[in-house]
């Protein structure tokens, strides 16, 4: 038992409903035998206890309903009325004294008289399966204003068995902030009952309650509602929500009745079948177009610190040190310094477009968004669902392949799995932007638009060849969204949903990028051929240069078939984050300092896609950019896949994406170069 | 007879997406149709999981958008009838 006042009040030991024998002690919080009782019920969450603890302040005892593991409080609700009656002879109970003392039971909450729990069996026992005499003179049923629909079920369920009911509507003040507005008169009319409105947080409203409690006990309570005969579940169940539907009808107007709100109209466009994906595509477009424009200057700030002063400051110390021209001035500054330094010119970018997601989710465009996904690629045959682990595989494909698991059907899981690595991750972004920088100048968003638009064709062609073969005739399983009312984005939530983002990307590509760059060095220095010394041989005689040169033919096919190109997408193959440090490793050269041509970097790679492709650069780039954004992302994943679909689907997962990204890449630049 | 539970059940089957959706196509009121769906949610005739942001968390260890993902999204569930 838990007592809340600091008065000795005993145990609950017997029901308080029916224990109305004359003259027993005003005790266990209630009002006396005679008193009249009444009930508090409502769904949970309407503010019933709130209304309890208002009402009966602290005269009120807690603990098991006897017989039940159910805590059940109760206590005197007293009321200004001079009608205490008893019916006994020589009773000594109640002065007459104007009060009218009354027992008040909160029930514990409940959605219906169903019960689906011993809390919901309790309820159901007290109000309508027990013995007529123990159930309460009347019952108040608590409903939130601003879900009313949700709590009129448990309204209409205690019509059917007559019960005396008065609805107490809560929450007006969150009702009126969505433009709710309620007729009671109106509602009453419909549920066959009075409804009150009351605040009691504020205590408002509550004499208003209590003088519609005093004129409604002891009056027969309107006629039972009538419900279909021998009728199932679902013929009963429709007839109540025809019962609520007509009551919201009647008694309830604005966003949480009929009309419609900002939010709707906007959605009608948003989500419309033709419309919505292609505004979904402008937004993406003016998103890669603002943060790659705005982000430039940035960069090219931060690539004229990283290759000029502080480049030229780690050289004058190897040199003072009389350390020039030795490996370890190649590992530090030729390898850390780029490579990193590379990845710091990115994070302007990176948080720019964290931002922008950030508002964008924040905002509630992207389930918008999300609803559009699906209905396309419910449209075309793919498991609507399985879309949603590829949304999360757009920030990293790791945890988008964990994040099959959520998805039921085996197959499902499977083929999401194998989609997965075609999602173009936040780490494939940063080359995108590069090569877009200097391969396609002011049109670099566009490019990077066109990368996570190629991506989504893939994932399509991909899921409708696979679901042609292994998911043949797999049912297609429903979704629902649902969809949150537009908001202004806040700052706080942006800013720590962009901080946790940008830290953990850093965290992460820092790490993998020492990893990678310190494995390239060491391949790097290591001579492919007798006779060189460790650390003094050209990267193209190294073992790196040696293992890319032998790859490099198999993409002269697709115009980038040079030793540098093909060495960057082997490291490509360990992690992603790792390909423009290590091209800046080979290269041995820094990024411009000067933001309106192509660095050196970008001069060099330039050059040798014009030398690779023949003289058509710009198809070879964008060839270069689809077997990047199709082919194995990185390791991680890999070990994701093996975990979650096995050796054997992984296998032939990189397998496919190796064949689909190599065929892809070839046929960009063959029909590229027609034109270019 | 067929109602608005009913309606609201051939609408999960026909796989529309969102609850605004369903009202429209229904010509019921929105509160009435998430009413209609937690009801029938909590009688076990649909399903209910919740997605896209439950990633399982042994699989964030290297994922630089772990937190992030925890942090914001959209609110994603599916419903399914139950067989």
């Amino acid at each position: 038992m838990t007592v809340r006042e600091a008065t000795e009040l005993p145990v609950l030991r017997v029901p308080l409903v029916g224990a109305k024998a004359c003259c027993a002690p005003s005790d266990n919080g209630s009002a006396g035998p005679s008193a009249p009782v009444v009930a508090l019920a409502g769904v949970p969450n309407t503010g019933k206890s709130t209304l309890f603890n208002a009402l009966t302040g602290a005269r009120v005892t807690m603990g098991n309903w006897p017989g039940t593991t159910v805590e059940v409080a109760r206590g005197i609700w007293k009321t200004n009325r001079a009608e205490a009656a008893c019916e006994c002879e020589e009773c000594e109970c109640g002065p007459d004294d104007g009060r009218l003392d009354l027992t008040l039971i909160d029930l514990p909450g409940a959605y219906s008289l169903d019960p689906q729990s011993p809390d919901e069996a309790l309820t159901r026992d007290l109000l309508i399966s027990g013995p007529a005499e123990d159930r309460p003179d009347l019952t108040v049923v608590v409903c939130d204003a601003a879900r009313l629909a949700a709590c009129l079920y448990l309204v209409a369920q205690l019509r059917e068995h007559g019960v005396p009911v008065i609805v107490a509507l809560t929450m007006l003040d969150v009702a009126d902030k969505r433009d709710t507005a309620l007729d009671l008169p109106a509602l009453g009319g419909q549920l066959g009952c009075p409804v009150v409105a009351i605040d009691p947080r504020r205590r408002n409203g509550l004499d208003a309650l209590a003088a519609t409690v005093r004129s409604n006990l002891g009056v027969s309570a309107a006629p039972a509602r009538p419900v279909p005969a021998d009728a199932d579940w679902l013929t009963l169940d429709d007839d109540r929500f025809t019962w609520i539907a007509q009551a919201m009808e009647a008694g309830v107007s604005g966003s949480g009745g009929n009309l419609t709100t900002t939010s709707d109209k906007v959605d009608r466009w948003v989500t419309a079948p033709v419309i919505g994906p292609l505004i979904f595509l402008a937004v993406m477009w003016l998103l890669f177009q603002l943060t790659t424009t705005l982000a430039a200057p940035l960069q090219d700030f931060l690539d004229g610190l990283v290759s000029g002063p502080i480049t030229d400051a780690a050289r004058w110390f190897f040199e003072a040190t009389g350390m020039s021209g030795t490996w370890l001035e190649g590992l530090i500054v030729d390898g850390l310094i780029a490579g990193v330094g590379m990845l710091l010119t990115f994070v302007p970018l990176m948080a720019l477009m964290f931002v922008a997601l950030a508002v964008l989710e924040d905002s509630g465009y992207l389930a918008r968004a999300a609803v559009v996904t699906d209905r396309l690629m419910r449209t075309i045959g793919l498991p609507g669902r399985a879309f949603l682990p590829l949304i999360v595989g757009y920030g990293c494909n790791v945890p988008a392949i964990s994040g099959t698991r959520i998805l039921p059907n085996a197959k499902h899981r499977l083929l999401t799995a194998l989609l997965v690595p075609f999602t173009s991750c936040t780490a494939r972004l940063t080359v995108f932007v590069m090569m877009g920088a200097v391969f396609f100048g002011p049109y670099a968003g566009t490019a990077v638009f066109g990368m996570y638009l190629a991506s989504i064709l893939i994932i399509i062609g991909v899921g409708l060849a696979l679901r042609g073969t292994l998911w043949r005739g797999e049912p297609i399983e429903p979704l629902v969204i649902d969809l949150p009312a537009y908001q202004i984005p806040t700052l706080r939530l942006t800013a720590s949903v962009t901080w946790v983002r940008l830290k953990g990307f850093l965290k992460t590509a820092s790490g993998i990028i020492v990893a990678t760059v310190a494995a390239v060095w060491l391949l790097q220095s290591i001579p492919a051929h007798l006779g060189e010394s460790f650390g003094e041989v050209p990267v193209q005689d190294s073992v790196y240069g040696a293992v890319s040169s032998a790859v490099a033919p198999v993409f002269a096919p697709a115009g980038f078939g040079s030793w540098q190109s093909s060495s960057t997408l082997i490291v490509g193959f360990v992690a992603k984050e790792a390909v423009i440090s290590s091209w800046a490793q080979t290269y041995a050269v820094a990024e411009p300092d000067d933001s309106a041509t192509p660095g050196d970097l970008g001069s060099a790679v330039l050059a040798t896609f014009t030398e690779s492709s023949g003289g058509h650069p710009i198809p070879a780039a964008l060839a270069f950019m689809i077997f990047l954004m199709a082919y194995t992302p990185c390791v991680a994943t890999l070990a994701a896949q093996w975990r979650e679909i096995g050796p054997r689907w992984t296998l032939f997962g990189v397998a496919m994406q190796l064949v689909v990204a190599w065929t892809l890449a070839v046929a960009v630049f063959q029909i590229g170069r027609l034109f270019w | 007879m067929s109602g608005p539970l009913s309606a609201v059940m051939a609408e999960v089957a026909a796989g529309t997406s969102s609850v605004p959706e369903m009202a429209r196509h229904q010509g019921l009121d929105e509160t009435v149709v998430r009413a209609a769906l937690d009801h029938l949610i909590r009688a076990g005739r649909i399903t209910r999981a919740a997605l896209g942001s439950e990633c399982a968390t042994d699989g964030c260890a290297g994922c630089p958008v772990a937190a992030g993902c925890v942090a914001a999204g959209p609110r994603l569930i599916s419903l399914s009838l139950a067989r």
